[in-house]
């Protein structure tokens, strides 16, 4: 064997198969993005719900006052680490 | 689309919200998702008020609906919904004029295609063939209510940043902007709807989608919509709540039906939501007759519309007149339909019929890819769609319908 090389996989560890907000695949990006990955990452609130940064940034950014999950319309709370 | 079904929900959110929408110049078929364009929502479109529809509101009497339901402070935010943009029509605003995002566009053919392929009962959707942010909606009465076998036709713009903000819906079937078919559905075609903000209530999240939206209108039309007025949970007169059902049941069958077959050219509805009312037209014809019949011994008086609308005068024994000739016309165009011929079970699947109709006309383009701006393309063309990584699922779940 001269030489071989490396395949791996990866997936998002996350509780649904679709962004609640745009809906595309956790294992695809947001439609503003291109490719999926560590510049378009998931994140989880504190209530569990998952989505793309991207998508709940811009939801939040929407919001004057108060700040609902989209799922479950408890406040947002990221949930640290 | 009338078929087995009664929306199993009900009592969605209850309030109103306006929502804007206007006829968008943009093909609205951006097809590449590009990094820039990203619609964040604002809100501050949303609080701009507009003086034309804080005047339509009001002849509405729609202050009233807050009075006992909040507070003072209350009332401060009423004013914010007040005067929320609903109307899908309303140039006025540039949520509407500006083109679409990517993003917006791939989440508005996502909710279409969940439609699609999981048609809820008794509802059918045809994007417009120029404009994917704009869509034809049919609801048809759901069964044992007195809205059963009426054709509501809806009219719905998502603004350039959906799902950040709440698409806008106008009620088209208003006999020309004369009946007032619920407390929440004005004769100006406003939907009070909190998920639409046109009304106070859990308001619009973005996990909800064009099917979350059309089955809470739907719930909307209830057995008892007398009670949707708030303040009116228990009759201010005795019979109220019959009298009213009485009333929605003869201007369904005038306004929702006959109206509604016969003047579907004049509201400029697409062929394919035309076909589905007159294919399911047979199917309820009986129960059409059977209505004016039981009902026969109120004609010559007026209605008593319990909130004080005006209202015409019971005449059940016209529209059976009305009905009948449209049952004759139908019939000598049966032709006109391939499937005229199919056999119908009444109040069976006409509504998924239609709903099929629909995806037959477009089912080129749910392949994938074609963002052609041709025009020529006519009704395939709106539901272009490049949903090939097929990646979203019917979206079920995910409706926090409130």
């Amino acid at each position: 064997m001269e030489g071989w090389t490396g395949v791996a996989t990866w997936k998002w560890i996350a509780n649904d198969d679709n962004c609640g907000i745009c809906r595309m695949a956790f294992d695809g990006c947001c439609p503003d993005c291109k490719l999926p990955g560590d510049d378009c990452p998931l994140v989880w609130g504190q209530c569990s719900h998952v989505f793309h940064m991207h998508c709940i940034v811009k939801w939040l950014q929407s919001q004057s006052t108060n700040s609902p999950c989209p799922m479950c319309r408890q406040e947002w709370k990221w949930k640290a680490g | 689309m009338a078929s087995s079904l009664k929306p199993d929900s009900k009592g969605v959110g209850s309030s109103k919200l306006p929502s804007s929408s206007s006829p968008a110049s943009a093909s609205g078929m951006s097809s590449e998702p590009a990094e820039s364009a990203s619609g964040s929502g604002n809100d501050k479109k949303k609080k701009k008020s507009s003086t034309k529809t804080a005047k339509s509101e009001g002849s509405e009497g729609s202050f009233d609906f807050f009075d006992g339901m909040v507070g003072s402070d209350g009332a401060e935010n009423g004013l914010v919904y007040l005067n929320a943009k609903w109307d899908p029509d309303d140039l006025s605003d540039g949520d509407m004029m500006s083109p679409p995002s990517p993003a917006c566009v791939r989440r508005i053919k996502n909710d279409i295609l969940a439609i699609y392929s999981d048609p809820p009962p008794g509802l059918c959707v045809m994007p417009d063939p120029h404009n994917i942010t704009k869509i034809h909606g049919l609801l048809t009465g759901p069964f044992d209510t007195p809205y059963e076998g009426g054709f509501f036709y809806f009219l719905i713009r998502f603004p350039h940043d959906y799902p950040i903000s709440p698409p806008r819906v106008r009620l088209m079937t208003t006999g020309n902007g004369t009946v007032r078919f619920n407390p929440n559905l004005y004769k100006s075609g406003k939907v009070c709807l909190s998920i639409l903000g046109t009304w106070a209530g859990p308001s619009w999240s973005p996990a909800q989608t064009l099917s979350t939206v059309l089955i809470s209108i739907q719930s909307l039309m209830n057995e008892k919509p007398y009670h949707n007025e708030p303040g009116y949970k228990h009759e201010r007169t005795p019979g109220d709540s019959k009298n009213y059902n009485d009333i929605i049941m003869h201007e369904t069958i005038r306004v929702a039906v006959c109206d509604m077959i016969d003047g579907a050219t004049r509201m400029h509805m697409p062929d394919t939501l035309r076909a589905v009312m007159e294919s399911s037209f047979p199917d309820y014809y009986k129960y059409y007759v059977q209505v004016c019949e039981s009902h026969l011994h109120l004609d010559g008086q007026p209605m008593n519309d319990p909130f004080g609308d005006s209202r015409p005068t019971f005449n059940f024994r016209q529209l059976m007149k009305w009905l009948k000739t449209i049952k004759a016309r139908l019939s000598d165009n049966k032709t006109d339909y391939s499937d005229s011929d199919e056999e119908r079970t009444p109040g069976q699947g006409a509504s998924n019929k239609g709903c099929r109709d629909c995806r037959q006309d477009d089912n080129l383009s749910l392949e994938g890819g074609a963002h052609g701006k041709n025009i020529s393309g006519a009704s395939a063309e709106g539901h272009s769609s490049n949903t090939s990584d097929g990646s979203e699922g019917p979206g079920g779940g995910n409706s926090n319908t409130s």
